[in-house]
């Protein structure tokens, strides 16, 4: 039943195509987005900001790609410091 | 996920949306995480907890109630406040304690002569990531505290001389608009209870007096005449309460006019620290003042020998309560009678004046009517938590004798004040027996005889001018005590008397003193004030020794500075809180008090002896030794860099100008 639905939303996708550009616009914004809230927490977002500088002239498969491994490293990150919080807090 | 994505229904692309919002979410907690780590400290925390319970009795009464139990039976321990009375007759009674007092006030807060400044304002050069921006704001938002609350007039006038007698004092910083959101205004617009209240003053005040009332009347007229103004100005205030909020965005990011501070003395407060240190907070209890006045023998001395009257004290006090209880009334029932039916905050916003607004919410927070319980009973509730983030505690240095509260600077004295103040008495009371004559009364009965009722009006006229202990409080009984005698009748018959007296001096009319002087200057020592500042003549003659003790004054005023100074920035930092400053200006800027500079020079003068003296002991055994390491080991008052610098650059210009000379001189004799 599973393989089946995902067989299904691939061929949706492969259905759709000019849905692309709007797909990729928005996964951008999503990026954006993030880096906005980097840089308003004062959390270095260079990698993102490069890697929006040549978004625009990426596929979306390419965006997505990068961006998940992107957002693989920093949810890493971001777990490791709430964790080392955690532990300070419990030592004091 | 937004509604494209949903539309769009494709998995990477709303993964990835759900993972991105996972991780803003994340950051904000990281956030969160790093202010509070960075700004409260574990005080802070257990009294947010605290007051997290107090705040939630504003709101929701029932569940709050075992808490306020908890308070029901809490009361300021009978010792210090017996304590506190101790210090009170020791300073009311004996002038040299005053004296002590005001040379501590006058020293701490010295002014700087030149441009008469009692703060001065610093900028932290430490963290150099500073932005000048943010110091610029701190040191602007520092000034602007400073002036807002007159905290120089404050801490001189009551700040500084209760934390002198009384080992502490305590300033509450309140969020007025905090406090104001969980004041139930409808009930305090409908409810009779502050009407009925206020009557009941304002008809005892008829009792009492018929002008008072009067005087109030036309007070409040006067003052709040605003009332009677046209709708359409009206309109204009109710549009200016609107047009407010764009306008507190051009200004700077701060708003003092939230904050209200509130001055306790230690009388009233309780610290809850546990036996480890740890302060949770701290309790106001109401007291009833004239449970306090217990009626000791010391209290009859003091009445003695203080000629104000208590019960006019009293009076006035509770007069102006009158009077402030009476202004809040005529507020509330003009905004009432306004006409506005509708119930709300907006209603009574629209009928006030924006400025007779904040001060109605100030009087309504700082006489404790923002709690439900209050309004019904009017009575100030008689215990109430206070986090230690919203108190500030001035406390004198050294002693823990009194844990967690320190001891006054009186303390020592007490015994020797005691002892003092005794000797004082009972000399001059030996001094006016012992010079007391007897006077004879021979009283001729007649031929007709005297009846006993009026030989008894006779006697009672003469016994009348008697001087009691009572009179020595008073300056108009003073010629009568320039003359205090013994009264003796003889009543004789035909000339002949039963019995006879003969006048006779009652022992030596002179006192030892010794025991006053010696008393006095041990007075003197425990005060820790040299003598030459209480205005007596100092034993020592030498300057050297003089000088030392001048240090050791020194040392001990930099001491009672430092605790105020750490205290006042503490004060600022939780006013830029409530203020709703973004950053803690204490960073960037830091208030202190002028240093006794005199004092400092003499320090570093003798100082600058000694190791001149250590310099040439190694000179003589030829060790060699750099001067200025020394001397930046042993007088660190100065920055000996800058004043290397400073010197070098001095040699250069003298050197300068002397070679300049030489020339022009030169020059001269070549053309002789």
């Amino acid at each position: 039943m599973i393989l089946e639905q995902d067989e299904v939303q691939e061929q949706e996708e492969q259905e759709n195509p000019e849905l692309e550009p709007m797909k990729k616009y928005l996964l951008l914004q999503k990026l954006e987005y993030l880096k906005d809230k980097m840089t308003q927490n004062e959390i270095d977002a260079s990698s993102i900001d490069t890697f929006l500088k040549f978004g625009k002239d990426l596929s979306y498969d390419t965006i997505v790609s990068v961006s998940d491994s992107i957002l693989m490293f920093l949810e890493k990150q971001f777990g490791n410091n709430l964790n080392n919080q955690g532990d300070n807090n419990g030592e004091e | 996920m937004s509604l494209l994505n949903q539309i769009l229904g494709n998995s990477e692309l709303s993964n990835i949306d759900n993972r991105v919002d996972d991780l803003v979410a994340k950051m904000g907690k990281l956030n969160i995480n790093e202010k509070e780590k960075s700004t409260k400290n574990f005080e802070d925390l257990t009294g947010d907890f605290l007051g997290m319970v107090d705040d939630s009795s504003h709101t929701n009464n029932s569940s709050s109630s075992d808490f306020e139990k908890l308070f029901a039976d809490v009361n300021i321990p009978v010792e210090r406040l017996s304590r506190y009375s101790t210090y009170d007759e020791i300073y009311k009674s004996i002038a040299l304690t005053k004296r002590v007092i005001s040379v501590y006030v006058a020293n701490i807060l010295s002014k700087n002569p030149v441009n008469n400044k009692t703060l001065i304002y610093k900028d932290i050069n430490e963290s150099e990531v500073s932005d000048e921006n943010k110091q610029k704001k701190a040191s602007e938002f520092c000034k602007k505290a400073v002036d807002k609350f007159d905290l120089v007039s404050r801490l001189k006038k009551t700040i500084i001389p209760n934390r002198l007698c009384y080992g502490d004092y305590f300033v509450e910083v309140v969020d007025i608009e905090d406090r104001i959101k969980n004041t139930n205004w409808d009930h305090l617009n409908t409810s009779v209870n502050v009407m009925t209240e206020c009557n009941n003053i304002i008809d005892e005040c008829n009792k009492s007096t018929n002008d008072l009332d009067r005087y109030l009347e036309k007070a409040s007229d006067f003052l709040f005449e605003y009332n009677d103004v046209d709708p359409e100005l009206q309109g204009v205030i109710s549009g200016l309460e609107e047009t407010e909020d764009p306008e507190k965005t051009e200004k700077p990011s701060f708003d003092l006019s939230k904050v209200l501070l509130k001055y306790h003395k230690p009388h009233n407060i309780i610290i809850l620290e546990t036996n480890y240190g740890t302060k949770l907070g701290f309790l106001e209890v109401q007291r009833n003042e004239d449970s306090v006045h217990s009626n000791s023998i010391s209290m009859m001395v003091q009445k003695v020998t203080n000629s104000n009257n208590f019960n006019s004290k009293n009076d006035s006090k509770k007069n102006v309560e009158k009077i402030i209880k009476y202004v809040i009334s005529k507020i509330i029932g003009r905004s009432k009678n306004k006409g506005h039916n509708t119930k709300d905050v907006q209603s009574i916003l629209s009928s006030l004046d924006p400025e007779v607004f904040n001060f109605v919410k100030r009087m309504v927070v700082e006489q404790g009517y923002d709690r439900d319980k209050n309004i019904q009973t009017v009575t100030p509730v008689r215990v109430r938590f206070i986090p230690p983030a919203k108190m500030v505690h001035f406390l004198n240095p050294g002693s823990a004798d009194y844990s967690p509260f320190s001891a006054s600077i009186l303390d020592p004295m007490v015994l020797t004040g005691k002892l003092y103040m005794l000797a004082q008495l009972s000399n001059t009371v030996t001094k006016l027996s012992r010079a007391s004559l007897i006077r004879k009364w021979t009283i001729d009965t007649g031929p007709t005889k005297m009846t006993g009722n009026s030989l008894n009006k006779l006697k009672r006229e003469i016994y009348n001018t008697r001087v009691t202990l009572n009179d020595l409080g008073s300056f108009k009984s003073m010629s009568k005590i320039l003359s205090d005698f013994r009264d003796v009748f003889a009543i004789s018959n035909n000339g002949r008397t039963p019995v006879d007296f003969q006048i006779q001096q009652t022992g030596d009319p002179n006192v030892k003193t010794e025991d006053l002087r010696d008393l006095r200057q041990e007075l003197v020592s425990l005060s820790g004030i040299p003598s030459p500042y209480l205005g007596l003549q100092d034993t020592v003659q030498l300057t050297e020794q003089l000088s030392h003790i001048n240090q050791s004054f020194a040392v001990e005023i930099s001491d009672q500075q430092e605790n105020d100074i750490k205290s006042i920035n503490d004060l600022i930092y939780k006013i830029s809180k409530v203020a709703g400053l973004d950053f803690d200006p204490t960073e960037y800027t830091s208030v202190s008090l002028t240093p006794p500079i005199v004092l400092v020079l003499q320090l570093i003068e003798s100082t600058l002896n000694s190791v001149g003296n250590i310099a040439g002991i190694f000179g003589n055994l030829q060790i060699p030794v750099d001067p200025y390491y020394l001397l930046q080991q042993y007088v660190p008052q100065i920055d000996w860099d800058i004043f290397k610098k400073k010197a070098e650059e001095y040699q250069k210009q003298k050197a300068a100008l002397s070679s300049g000379d030489e020339k022009q001189q030169g020059g001269s004799g070549m053309g002789w």
